[in-house]
Order: C-alpha cells, then sequence, then structure tokens
C-alpha cells in the first residue's frame, strides 16, 4: 500500500496501525498472508504530492448474477464508493445494485472477525496444523465452492486435485446456469456459454430472460439495449422487444408486447414458435440475422435448445447471439456431495466462501449431512448458518482485500486488486487452497502472476485483460428430437433470486435490504407473488398469510399482489428467512429453500395455497401505482419576477425515461455517494426511507412506467420560499441548495415540495457510533443529524470539486467533468447532466428533443430536471395477451 | 409637627364626590385627587385632569415600530445578505408587511403600557393616601376626595370646615 | 354581599371546593404526561410522533391551530364587545381573557416542540448575530413569529393592566400578610386614583381598538401557515377569513363552556346570567354559519377552478380515507349548531354545553382535516402515504389540555374571575336606573 505522509489525526493514525498491524501478522507467519505489494492505481499521482483527492483503483466483483468491472473509490486508503470501470465490456462505466453495496460489505461491523474452532478462538497456525495433518492419498478432501469462475482459482484446483488423489472439487450456486449449459448440450453436443449482441437485435422474443434485471451481463445488455431504442438515434430502426414470463421482471415490464403464461408452459410455446405456428415467427423472419430469441436460466434445458435451433434457422448465429467455450469447467454437483457423505467417504470438507447450509434445497438435508462429516472447514465473511455447524471457521476476505481474477458474462477475465489489506486478518479463497497446497504455493500477485504471465501495470490499471475473453465458435446445431412435457395443471411455484439479497449473501447489507426491489418496491422482506386474479379468489390482501405446499413440505408467508403476474403461477424469492447474529440480517421474511427441491430447482408443479388469517404490514416504499388521470396540462405560465443574476453556469439534467429500466442502481449510489443512512423496515412502514433518489413506478395495464425522481433543483423552488431561518436558497448556478446547519426542521419545504424529494431525519437515523461505518462514509459529504431536512444536490461535492480543478487549471469546466452519482452508474446512460447555458453540451441537446417535458410543469416550479418520454413501440398488428 | 399630605374627605357614592369635587373647584381649589371603586363619569374633567397623552405614544410607537420592521427587512434582504430565495425579488414588499403589521401593534401596545403606567405614577408601593384609615374600601364601596395640602388655596384652618360642608361621611388629615 | 365581593372572597379565601381539586389533580397529572412527552422528544426526535412523508405535519400542528384559535374569543369579548358597548361583556371578559392568555401559551409551545431541532427556535429572531445571518421574511412560518409573539405579549398586558384594579381590591381586602405582599406587588401601588383611572381607560379603550385588528391579523397569519403552501386545498385566499371565522367560532364555544361551568360550580347564576349564555349562544351561531358558508365556498371554489388537483382532493374529502374527519366536522361544526336557533334550545344549559362541546372537538377535528387531506394526496401519486398517530401525538394533545386547564384551574383560585370593579360599576348603574 503506498505510504501516506504527514497525517494529523489521531484516528487515521490509529487506523494505520491497524493497518500495519494485520500486515505484520500476515507477513510473520510465512505464506499466511499477502506479502505488500504494489497495487497499481487507477491515475498515477505525482509523486510526494499528499492530498485528500480520492484514488481510484480497478477492481472487479461479482454481484448476483453479473461480473462487473469496477474502480474503487479510496478516500486516506479507505474504500468509499464504487463505480463502474468504463473500460470493462460487461460494464462500460456503469454498476448495479450489488456493485455498489459491496463496499458496505467490506466495512460491515457484523463481520467475520476471527478464526474459530468449535466455537472457540483458535490461529492461522492451528488451522496450518490441521491442514498439515490432511494425509495425501487418503482420498478424503473434499472442497465445496461456489460458480469457478476464476481462471486462478480453477489452475489451483488441478492442482489441488493433483496433490491429493481421490479428492473432488464440487460446485453448487442457488443461482447457476445449469439450464443453460445444459440446453447448450442438447442443441451442440457442448455446455457452451452464450453471450448477446443485443446492439445488433432488432426483434427480440425473451422466453423468461431477465436480460435488464438478473441475467448475467444484464448491465451491458442494458446499455445496449437502450443505446439501440433511443428515438433520435440517427439511422433510427424499428425494433421491438417480446417478452413471455410468469412473473414481472424488469425486461417484462419494459417489453412492447408482454405476455403472461405459466413458467411451466413457455416451453411449448418454444415449440409452437419452432414448428411457425405463432405469428410471431413472420415478424422475426422478416428481420433474418437481426432477430433474437433469448432464455433465462429459469427455463428447462429443452427450450434453451429449442431457441438455439430458432436463432439458427433465422440466421442469427453469429450475428446477435455468439456461443463460446468456457475454460473453467469441470466440478462436480452438490447431489455428488451428499451421496459422497452418506457413504462416508468424506472426512474433510472445505466450503470455499459458501453458505450451503442455508442455499442447499431442502430434500438434500444438508445441514443434517454436514453433522456426518469428521472435519469441516468453512471460509466466508460471516459466522452463517454453515459456519455456525463447522468445526473450522475461517473469515474471508471481501473482494476489496484479495488479488484475484474472474470471467464475466462473455468470456472476458479481469483482475480483482485489493485497496485495502485485509480489515479482519481474513483470507481469500486463494490462500486457503495454497495452505492446502504447500509452501512453495505463491499468493497473491505472484498467483496471478502464474495464470497471466504477462500481467503488466496497465493490466492492472486497466483491471481488464485484453483478448481474454474466448472467440467465438462456428456451432451448428445437431438436435434430433425434444421432449416436449405435458400442459401444466393447478398451480406452480417459481423460485427467483431476490432483486436485492440475491440468493440470501447480502441479508446482511442494509443499504440492499432496504433498496427497493423492482415491481414490488418491497423492503426488509419478501412475499409470495401472486396474480390480482388469484387474490381474489381467495380474497387475500396484501400482507395476508398463505400456506404453500409442495409436496410434504409447507411454509407460510405474506402474498403481495403483482399485476402481470400469471394466474397459475406463484413467485417466491430466494434470500430471506436469515439470521446472522450481529448482523442486519434479523429473521426478516421467510426462508423460500425450504420448499426448494433439488430436481425441481426453479418450478414445483401443482403446489396448493391456503390462507391463514394471519396477516403482516409488508414496507413497500410506494402505496399508489397508478397515475388516476393526474394528467396536468402543459402550461407554463409568465414569471412576476425579474430574473436574478446567472452565474457562469447552469447545472441541469434530463433523464430519458424511454432508457431507464428501472434497475434502482441510481437509488443506491446516491446512498453510497451521499452518506445517507438506513432507517430499518418500520420506519420504511412508516413512509420515512431516506433515499434522496427514488424510482417511482407506475403501472399500466401489465407495464411499468418508471420515473426516476430527485430533487427538481426548481428556480422558482417552493420550498425556499417558506423556509423560515433561510436553510434551503438558491445559487447562482441554479442549484437548489440545503444548508444543513441553519436547519431547524419545521417540515414546511416538505410539505409545498409538489415532488416530495425531501427526506427528513425524523430520528438520528445516521449511525455516529459504529467505527467501521463511519470508515465507509464519503468524507466529502456531511453526515446528517436528527432534525435537518436533505434532499439531493446534484452531487455539489463533485461539482464544487471540478470548480476547484478547473481555477486551478485556469479553464472553464468541461461538458462531462462533472458526472453525479446517479449518472455514472445509470447502466443505460438515461441520467444527463451537465450545463445547460451551453447550448452544445449534451444536457442541453437532450433537453432539446420533442419527447422533453417538466414534471408537473403548470404549478411554475421551473425545474433544471426535465424527462424525455417514454415510446413504446407496440407492434399495431398484436394484442397484448395471447 | 407632621408634615400633612392633605386632607379627606369619604363620601359613600360617586355621584356626592363628583358634587363635592365641582364644589370644591368652584371653591378654587385646584390640587384635588379623588379615589374610587371604579371609574366615574366626568370626574377627570372636574378634576383638571389633562387628557393623556396614551394615543399620540402609542400612534408614535406603532409607526416607529412598522418602519422600523420595515426598514430591517428591507436593509437585510437587499442590502446585507442578499439571497435567492425562491427565484423571488430580494425587495419582497408584500411579504414584508406581516412583520411590519405586528410590530407595529406591539409596539404601539408595549408605548401606550409605559405611558399608561407613568401616567398614573406606577408602580408606586407606597402612597400616604394609603394610611387613611379605611382607605382600604377605597377599592370597594368608598369614595375618597383629598384636597393636597400644596394647593394654595388650601388653609389648615378652614378646610376642615369647607369640607364638612360639602357633606362627606367623614373627614380627616392625610399625614405624609 | 354584592356579587363583586362573592367574586373577591373566592379568590382570597381559596375555597374552591372538592370538584376543583379533583380537576386540578387531573389537569397537574397531564401536564407532568406532557413534561413527559417533552423529555422524550427532546432527547429521541419528533419521530417518535406518526408523522412521515407526505404527512409531516400533523397532530401537533393542529393542537397548535386549535389553541390559538380558541384564544380569540376571550380577546374579541375584551376588545370588540367593549367597542360596541355591550354590557353583557363584563360577566365574561375577566375570564375570557384568561382563556386567551392560557390558550395563546400553550399554543405556543407547538410550533416550537414540532422543531427537528427545537432548541434553535430563536434563529426565527432577528438579532445580531456572528454569521450575519437574518431570518428569511418571505416565509409565513416567520411571520406566525412575529404574530404569535405580539398576541402573546398583547394578551398578557392586557389581561394583567385590566386585572390592576381588582388586584389592588384584594391587597386591600388581604387577611394576611403574605397574601397582601402577593397581591400587593402585582398591583404596583394601584390607589384607585382619578387620574389612574382615567389613564386606564384611555389605555383600555386603545388597546381593544388595537386587539380587534391584531386578532384578526393574528389568526390570518396562522391561516397564511397554510395558502403559503402551494398543496390542494390549502393553496386559497380563503383561508385568512376562513380561519378568523373559525377562531371566533371555537373560541366562543370554549367561552361558553367556561362560563357554563364556572356558572354552575361557583354559583354565579346572578353575574353570568341566562342572557349571558343566550348572547354567547347567538354569537356562537352566528360565527358558526360563518365557518359554514366558509365550507361551501371552498367546494365552490374547487369546482369553478377547473383545477383537477383542486377538484380530486375535494371530492376526496368526501369518500377518501380520511373522510370520516370531514363528516365528523361538518356534523359537530355545521350540525349540531342548527339547535341554537331555537331559543328553548339556547336557554337549555345542557344543550348548550353539549353543542359547545361538540363545536370545540369538531374544529379540532376541522385543523386536523385540513392538515391531513391536503398532505396525504397532493400532486403525485407515488407520494401519496397515510398518517397514523401513535400514542405520543395524544400524549401531547390531552397533555395540552391538562396545562391549559391547570393553569386555568389555578387562575380561578388566585386571581377573581369576573371583573370586579366592572361588577360594581355596573350594579351600580342599576341601582340608580328609576
Amino acid at each position: 500500500m503506498r505510504e501516506l505522509a504527514g497525517d494529523t489525526s489521531a484516528d487515521r493514525r490509529e487506523f494505520l496501525k491497524l493497518l500495519g498491524a494485520s500486515f505484520a501478522l500476515a507477513g510473520a507467519s510465512g505464506c499466511s498472508g499477502p506479502p505488500a505489494q504494489e497495487i497499481v492505481p487507477w491515475i498515477r499521482r505525482p509523486p510526494g504530492v499528499a492530498g485528500s483527492d480520492p484514488q481510484f483503483y480497478a477492481s472487479t466483483l461479482r454481484c448476483g448474477g453479473d461480473v462487473l468491472g469496477v474502480r474503487v473509490e479510496t478516500h486516506e486508503g479507505r474504500p468509499t464508493k464504487i463505480e463502474g470501470n468504463p473500460l470493462h465490456p460487461a460494464s462500460l462505466g456503469a454498476t448495479n445494485p450489488m456493485a455498489q453495496a459491496a463496499v458496505l460489505d467490506l466495512w460491515d461491523p457484523g463481520r467475520s472477525q476471527g478464526i474459530l474452532r468449535k466455537g472457540a478462538a483458535a490461529s492461522w497456525d492451528d488451522f496450518l496444523a490441521e491442514v498439515n495433518g490432511i494425509p495425501a492419498d487418503a482420498g478424503g478432501l473434499h472442497v465445496l465452492s461456489g460458480r469457478v469462475d476464476s481462471p486462478t482459482l480453477a489452475a489451483q484446483r488441478q492442482r489441488l486435485l493433483g496433490r491429493y488423489p481421490g479428492s473432488h472439487w464440487y460446485e453448487y450456486e442457488s443461482i447457476d446456469n445449469t439450464n443453460s449449459l445444459e440446453g447448450a448440450r442438447l442443441a451442440f453436443g457442448a455446455p457452451l456459454g452464450v453471450r448477446y449482441r443485443m446492439d445488433r437485435a432488432d426483434v427480440i422474443v425473451s422466453l423468461e430472460a431477465d436480460f435488464l434485471g438478473s441475467m448475467p451481463g444484464h448491465v451491458r445488455y442494458a446499455r445496449d439495449f437502450a443505446a439501440s431504442r433511443q428515438p433520435e438515434a440517427a439511422g433510427r430502426v424499428e425494433r421491438r422487444l417480446y417478452v413471455l414470463e410468469a412473473t414481472p421482471s424488469l425486461t417484462g415490464v419494459k417489453a412492447d408486447h408482454r405476455w403472461a403464461m405459466a413458467s411451466s408452459d413457455i416451453g411449448r410455446f418454444a415449440q409452437r414458435l419452432a414448428n411457425n405456428e405463432t405469428p410471431l415467427i413472420r415478424e422475426l423472419q422478416a428481420k433474418r440475422g437481426r432477430s433474437l430469441i433469448l432464455v433465462g436460466p429459469t427455463q428447462p434445458p429443452f427450450v434453451h435448445a429449442l431457441a438455439h435451433v430458432l436463432n439458427e434457422r433465422l440466421g442469427n448465429a453469429g450475428q446477435t447471439v455468439e456461443y463460446f467455450e468456457w475454460p473453467e469447467g469441470g466440478s462436480e454437483s452438490l447431489q455428488t456431495l451428499v451421496t459422497n457423505i452418506e457413504a462416508g467417504q468424506v472426512k474433510t470438507l472445505l466450503i470455499l466462501d459458501g453458505n450451503p447450509v442455508y442455499t442447499a434445497p431442502a430434500d438434500l438435508r444438508f445441514g443434517e449431512r454436514l453433522g456426518k462429516v469428521p472435519v469441516t472447514i468453512h471460509l466466508g465473511l460471516y459466522r452463517d448458518e454453515t459456519a455456525r455447524v463447522s468445526t473450522w471457521h475461517l473469515p474471508a476476505a471481501h473482494a476489496l482485500e484479495t488479488w484475484s481474477d474472474v470471467r464475466g458474462y462473455d468470456g472476458s477475465a479481469s483482475i480483482v486488486q485489493p485497496v485495502i489489506a485485509p480489515l479482519y486478518g481474513g483470507h481469500s479463497a486463494h490462500e486457503v487452497i495454497a495452505a492446502l497446497l504447500g509452501p512453495d504455493e505463491p499468493n497473491g500477485l505472484d498467483l496471478l502472476e502464474r495464470t497471466w504471465p504477462n500481467l503488466s501495470d496497465q493490466a492492472l490499471r486497466r483491471g481488464f485483460i485484453e483478448g481474454s475473453a474466448p472467440a467465438a465458435r462456428e456451432v451448428r446445431v445437431n438436435l434430433s428430437s425434444i421432449a416436449v412435457p405435458e400442459k401444466a395443471e393447478g398451480l406452480e411455484l417459481l423460485f427467483r433470486p431476490d432483486a436485492t439479497v440475491w440468493d440470501g449473501r447480502h441479508a446482511t447489507n442494509a443499504w440492499l435490504q432496504e433498496l427497493p426491489k423492482p415491481i414490488t418496491q418491497l423492503t426488509w422482506g419478501n412475499a409470495v407473488i401472486v396474480s390480482p386474479d388469484l387474490a381474489a379468489q381467495h380474497k387475500l390482501r396484501n400482507g395476508d398469510h398463505v400456506h404453500i405446499m409442495s409436496g410434504s413440505n409447507q411454509i407460510e408467508a405474506p402474498i403481495w399482489i403483482v399485476p402481470g403476474q400469471a394466474r397459475s403461477s406463484v413467485t417466491v424469492t430466494l434470500g430471506y428467512g436469515r439470521s446472522v447474529e450481529g448482523t442486519q440480517a434479523m429473521g426478516q421474511g421467510f426462508n423460500a429453500n425450504r420448499l426448494r427441491m433439488s430436481t425441481e430447482r426453479w418450478v414445483t408443479r401443482s403446489v396448493r395455497l391456503t390462507p391463514t388469517g394471519n396477516h403482516s404490514e409488508l414496507a413497500s416504499t410506494q402505496q399508489h401505482h397508478v397515475m388516476e388521470d393526474v394528467r396536468t396540462p402543459q402550461k407554463l405560465h409568465r414569471s412576476f419576477y425579474a430574473e436574478h443574476p446567472k452565474g457562469e453556469y447552469r447545472w441541469g439534467m434530463a433523464i430519458d425515461l424511454n432508457s431507464c429500466i428501472g434497475c434502482n442502481a441510481c437509488t443506491i449510489a446516491c446512498q453510497a455517494e451521499n452518506n445517507i443512512p438506513v432507517v430499518g423496515a418500520d420506519q420504511v412502514l412508516h413512509g420515512r426511507e431516506m433515499h434522496w433518489l427514488r424510482v417511482d413506478q407506475y403501472w399500466e395495464g401489465t407495464r411499468v412506467r418508471h420515473q426516476p425522481v430527485a430533487c427538481q433543483h426548481c428556480d422558482h423552488a417552493p420550498c425556499e420560499l417558506v423556509c423560515p431561518v433561510g436553510a434551503t436558497v438558491h445559487d447562482s448556478e441554479g442549484l437548489n441548495l440545503q444548508v444543513y446547519n441553519r436547519c431547524i426542521g419545521t417540515r414546511f419545504c416538505s410539505n409545498n415540495c409538489p415532488y416530495k424529494v425531501r427526506r427528513f431525519n425524523f430520528l438520528q437515523y445516521s449511525d455516529l457510533k459504529t467505527e467501521s461505518l463511519e470508515a465507509q462514509r464519503n468524507p466529502e459529504v456531511t453526515v446528517r443529524n436528527r432534525g435537518v431536512m436533505e434532499k439531493c444536490t446534484y452531487c455539489i461535492q463533485r461539482i464544487e470539486k471540478a470548480h476547484i480543478t478547473a481555477d486551478r487549471e485556469g479553464r472553464r469546466i468541461q461538458d462531462g467533468e462533472v458526472v453525479t452519482a446517479c449518472q455514472e452508474v445509470c447502466p443505460t446512460r438515461a441520467i444527463v447532466f451537465g450545463d445547460t447555458s451551453d447550448p452544445d453540451s449534451t444536457v442541453s441537446r437532450a433537453k432539446k428533443s420533442e419527447r422533453n417535458y417538466a414534471l408537473l410543469e403548470d404549478l411554475n416550479t421551473r425545474p433544471q430536471t426535465t424527462y424525455l418520454k417514454e415510446v413504446p413501440n407496440p407492434n399495431p398488428l398484436m394484442k397484448d395477451d395471447v | 409637627m407632621t408634615r400633612i399630605y392633605g386632607y379627606m374627605a369619604q363620601f359613600d357614592r360617586p355621584e356626592s364626590l363628583l358634587q363635592a369635587a365641582r364644589a370644591l373647584r368652584n371653591l378654587g381649589y385646584t390640587r384635588l385627587e379623588a379615589h374610587t371603586p371604579y371609574p366615574v363619569e366626568g370626574l377627570a374633567e372636574v378634576l383638571g385632569i389633562p387628557p393623556s397623552r396614551i394615543p399620540r405614544v402609542m400612534f408614535a410607537g406603532g409607526l416607529l415600530a412598522a418602519l422600523g420592521t420595515l426598514a430591517i427587512q428591507y436593509y437585510s434582504a437587499v442590502f446585507n445578505y442578499p439571497i435567492n430565495v425562491g427565484g423571488r425579488p430580494d425587495a419582497s414588499w408584500p411579504a414584508f408587511i406581516p412583520a411590519a403589521l405586528e410590530m407595529a401593534l406591539l409596539g404601539a401596545s408595549l408605548c401606550g403600557v409605559v405611558a399608561m403606567l407613568r401616567g398614573s405614577g406606577l408602580p408606586r408601593l407606597h402612597h400616604p393616601v394609603f394610611d387613611i384609615e379605611g382607605f382600604d374600601r377605597a377599592t370597594r364601596d368608598a369614595h375618597f376626595l383629598v384636597v393636597l395640602s400644596d394647593d394654595p388655596r388650601c388653609d389648615e384652618d378652614s378646610i376642615v370646615t369647607e369640607l364638612r360642608a360639602l357633606n362627606p361621611l367623614r373627614v380627616g388629615r392625610v399625614p405624609a | 354581599m354584592s356579587a363583586a365581593d362573592i367574586v373577591g372572597s373566592l379568590a382570597l379565601e381559596r375555597r374552591m371546593g372538592r370538584g376543583w381539586a379533583i380537576a386540578f389533580a387531573v389537569a397537574v397529572a397531564l401536564t407532568v404526561l406532557l413534561g413527559v412527552g417533552i423529555i422524550v422528544l427532546l432527547d429521541r426526535g419528533v419521530g417518535i410522533w406518526g408523522i412521515d412523508v407526505p404527512v409531516a405535519w400533523a397532530f401537533a400542528i393542529a393542537d397548535y391551530v386549535w389553541w390559538i384559535a380558541m384564544g380569540m374569543a376571550g380577546t374579541f369579548i375584551s376588545a370588540a364587545l367593549y367597542l360596541t358597548r355591550q354590557g353583557w361583556r363584563t360577566a365574561l371578559n375577566r375570564y375570557a381573557e384568561a382563556m386567551t392568555v392560557f390558550a395563546v401559551s400553550v399554543s405556543g409551545l407547538f410550533p416550537i416542540l414540532h422543531l427537528g431541532r427545537p432548541w434553535f427556535f430563536y434563529w426565527l429572531a432577528p438579532y445580531p448575530n456572528r454569521m450575519a445571518l437574518w431570518p428569511q421574511w418571505r416565509s409565513s412560518l416567520l411571520w406566525d413569529f412575529f404574530a404569535i409573539s405580539a398576541y402573546l405579549l398583547v394578551s398578557i398586558l392586557y389581561f394583567y393592566l385590566g386585572l390592576l384594579p381588582d388586584l389592588a381590591a384584594l391587597r386591600d381586602r388581604a387577611t394576611t400578610r403574605g397574601t397582601q405582599l402577593f397581591y400587593g406587588l402585582l398591583a404596583l401601588g394601584w390607589r384607585a386614583e382619578a387620574r389612574q383611572w382615567d389613564r386606564f381607560q384611555t389605555l383600555s379603550a386603545m388597546l381593544a381598538g388595537l386587539a380587534v385588528p391584531l386578532v384578526f391579523s393574528v389568526h390570518s397569519m396562522v391561516a397564511l401557515d397554510f395558502s403559503e403552501g402551494l398543496l390542494p386545498g390549502w393553496h386559497s385566499t380563503i383561508f385568512p377569513p376562513f380561519f378568523v371565522a373559525g377562531a371566533l367560532f371555537s373560541g366562543f364555544a370554549m367561552a361558553l363552556v367556561l362560563a357554563i361551568a364556572l356558572r354552575s360550580y361557583f354559583g354565579l347564576g346572578s353575574v353570568i346570567t341566562g342572557r349571558h349564555l343566550d348572547n354567547l349562544a347567538k354569537v356562537l351561531l352566528a360565527t358558526g354559519l360563518f365557518v359554514a358558508y366558509s365550507y361551501v365556498c371552498e367546494v365552490f371554489f374547487a369546482f369553478y377552478s377547473s383545477d383537477q388537483h383542486e377538484i380530486r382532493l375535494t371530492l376526496n374529502r368526501f369518500q377518501g380515507s380520511y373522510a370520516w374527519t370531514y363528516w365528523v366536522t361538518a356534523f359537530c361544526n355545521v350540525g349540531s349548531i342548527q339547535l341554537l336557533w331555537f331559543p328553548r334550545m339556547r336557554a337549555n344549559v345542557v344543550v348548550l354545553l353539549t353543542v359547545s362541546i361538540l363545536v370545540v372537538f369538531g374544529m379540532w377535528m376541522e385543523r386536523f382535516m385540513l392538515i391531513v387531506t391536503s398532505l396525504y394526496r397532493d400532486f403525485l401519486p407515488s407520494s401519496w402515504g397515510m398518517f397514523y398517530p401513535t400514542r405520543w401525538d395524544f400524549v401531547f394533545l390531552f397533555g395540552s389540555i391538562g396545562l391549559f386547564f391547570a393553569l386555568f384551574l389555578l387562575f380561578l383560585r388566585y386571581l377573581p374571575m369576573v371583573s370586579m370593579f366592572e361588577l360594581r360599576k355596573s350594579s351600580h348603574s342599576e341601582h340608580r336606573r328609576p
């Protein structure tokens, strides 16, 4: 780590001692920790200049179904914010909510902080002594990991299997793409990876493929998809999206046509499509080579195979869809592990950063079976459900504390670079495997250089390894017949990853718990999603409890009604019902894994649903989702007032609703950048969530209109007028300012804001006591106390920084130099910000669009933020419901 | 020899007191005071009490307060710390009125109260008349007419006689 | 003993009776509860109440408006009835002024306590400070600060100065040295001298003349707290006259309640006569009709404006989630007073008491309805949300009632509840009539 000169703050000195101490500990025991190695920052700073400018480091993060190249912003050695890496093909500068939340995970005070052996404190040396006692050829060593998408870990796996003959390595992910791989094997004979070119597709048919929300590559796909649908783009072509799905997803609600259909029936539709029995096929044929059929990971393999058949027939292969080989296949399945445990073969089981006791399907009874293994070693960030029943628990190093590499959705590899030494002496999976492989095994950067021999500073700086994506392969479908199951009867139960806590790994993250999940806008819990018809049939309201019975398993859970849910489907999201002491996971929601079967991991048919009569209040952030005929005439009145003198710049924002997919990345980015506190489920239930930016959802039939709403920075701000102490005023550059230390909290400004974008600290929400949370905070933004109003500031700290830099260099601020937090992370580039007094700036050009309008314009607030209307493109020959 | 404050005559009805006061005035007495349980119509004129300054003081006080408040608002909003609030003009005259109005009413009231207390010689916890025997009934049902000893017409020997001629309940000396 | 003497004895001998003692005990208990509430509020924050976004104002502001409105009648009885030479004012104006002072004091707590950082409330005052900061003059909350300060000070002065002659009377009748000292200090040495009476009369007339515009303007300022907002249902010029009418209405209702209570408990039937009650009831009816007219106007303006937000709000008031507040208000404020058309009803003390209490309750409900129905559903449907009170909301409401009555009951015990010198004067005038 680079040395920091001249720190005077006692806290920082204390903190650096901590860093130094952990380094010393690491170095003292030989090969047990990363040696101090030079990590390369994103921008090279002149030597000898100590400053408070943040340093950026490139790295990569796994974040719920995607792998994103990121830049980590650090202040005085503390990572405070995650931004996308513009050079990374999966990110192109954007992130998703889980990537944003990673920095909070790093500083989570509930993280596991010490090695435990049977619940008692132990040391790394004790652990080494244990592993040294494992005989090399007894065949009793078994390793269970998550998806092996790291080339370096894959290489270590090979070496381990070699060093311990008879040992086994298993992979298990709660949310995986085995269906897709199996489908490729059915069609092509090999489990190929599939990647899409959304920018080349004029017609997209998605069969439960949530490529804007939860599929690998969704950040990139969202960008390409949105960019291709810009109405003002030159050479505009009619582009259309059709979606068939059972439960509304971000992709589905954005579609031009959406058909709600039971998940089990989608395969039959795919067959009809393949047999040219639907009208849709005509449009696809008209766009040969420029269409795309894609299938989601929740659909069975045969549907994937059918899609491959169709794409080939329509000439899409190699155009809008590419196939490639995953270099790192080859682990065994969880079922095999369970079989081996039952057979008594497993003497030592090493669980690398997974939580199978919680995430394994219910029928495997994994927690119970784990008890039959003599020695279990768990490596994880938390002392979770698996750790509690394991012999050894090793605190894991967070991704931001680790050297590693990982392959993304398209197979390209990028580096995981640590930005801070492990806070609690944690270890990465590589280090644990290295401990098993012996003292000659390299670690850290040395280990990476074994996989990537010519790893240059350049690559570390950029984070992305050029040319590492496997080339697209020419393949032909080799398929004789496909077995299509019978039509489903009765109610089907669908399992889906949760939009914010994924498979449960983020249930400890307060930001993700409080982030409203798209579509339901629920926080701090999950629900059984049912259609309005089903709810009416059982006379259920939101929050009423039902029993769901699948075979002999049963759970009780509250329901949530979602328009557009297929009538015969109910959906449960995974990731809840978790309790980890000392963290935010305190038993909220219900554990859907209890109903999940290893043979039917995505759909269970013929389940029964009965109301129980109980009720809970679920914390949703929006209560009304219908526009209620609130359409205002767009009539701006003449102003009575003379104009105030203008400043050098006039900041403004344009949000393109055509591009916005409602992913909520902007909401959480704003929270991370501006030190916005978390309030908890009870307060969200009372309407007191603190997000400065919210994405409003309005249902129109089965489509959802998303609208990100933050402070509009009105020229004639109604809030400024009514503040008796002048805590909110206007600056010469068009910003509405909120002066925290002047605010006495009358809340008239909130009452008078027609957009209701102001947030009030009704109680002391900011946690001022937990030290590690203080470390996460952005030092450039005040932390607010109770009794004070706050709201979007157009990231004034970033504007000021640009001013300072420009003044220092004696020039004007360039267009694109100031990027607000929300703008920066948006996958679809929906938010544009800049100087509206410059007619050539991006934002000025966006505002010139015909689609441009101001929200509630007739109230004469004259907002600086305007919106570009969404332009759906329905097919005039088709109706929505098939 | 004790100094005398004045000579008092006690009556049981305000009409009697009024009549007596008029009589004394006709005789040329000028330094007269009366104490009654409630205000008596016409008594102030008979006793020659000049009209109060209170209305003029209140008007001045109110006007000053109003102008002062307007001035403070104008000065602060236009010169001292002009700041853009909701795009409204710095000199927001309509908005300046309420505070000025309220301060005018308050200023007038405060000035009035001060003027009244000063005009009444209050607070003054001790006064010679409190030593008059039975003066405690002045706030109940007794009416006292007092001739001050410094009245030029007042003559130590004849005053008591003249007072007795007015038919009071009783007559007495008021020591200073 | 004359009526005035009876009143004086009550204040001096202070044999208030068991009813008073029980009422005072309850009032003190509620005041202590209020104190606890204040401590918890200052310690934890306004989040202990049920307010949220969008409904960031609810009980506290309703309480504030309710109390300051009830103060209006006292000033009106003292001042307006004085200027219009209404003799029946005499029996009522003292306790009504006391009611005003206490109501305005209690109401003044709420704008301070409802702040997120109440310890900085003094920033609303323009005082010299290091940062050269000024309050923001265009805010109606700031106008409120001046209005309430002026109103409180003027009410207290008006009340106190009006008391001076009576304080002197009590001083003169005091039997113990302690009591004599107490009243004597407060009386400032008043000796009922003609010059003093003359100045007193002048000031009374002038203050009466000031007090009427003061009370009208103060309640207009309170109303502007809402009109300055752009919310549908708030943003209307009808609010100032509407609130003034409402203040008179609720104030007279409270005055009537107190009149009936004092009259029967202290046996003051000869002082507060049936005629007084009848007149109060007539004023109550008149002001109530004014308020009813305002309700009708609001609805008319909403539809006449063709503004979709106003129309939507008006319809929602009739049938939305808080419709019950609207209809309870209509029943209490418009419906119940219709009984007062009938002289027989006005002569029936039970009816008067019931109607008055309904009106007092109805006026709180009206303020609550006005605040919440406009806030909970404003412009963007995405921000619509409900308000549910917490126990602390009720603690502050009932605690404030307790505080008011504790103060009022203390007033009854230690000060003459009817103006003694005015009683003497009017009884003398009556005796003089042939």
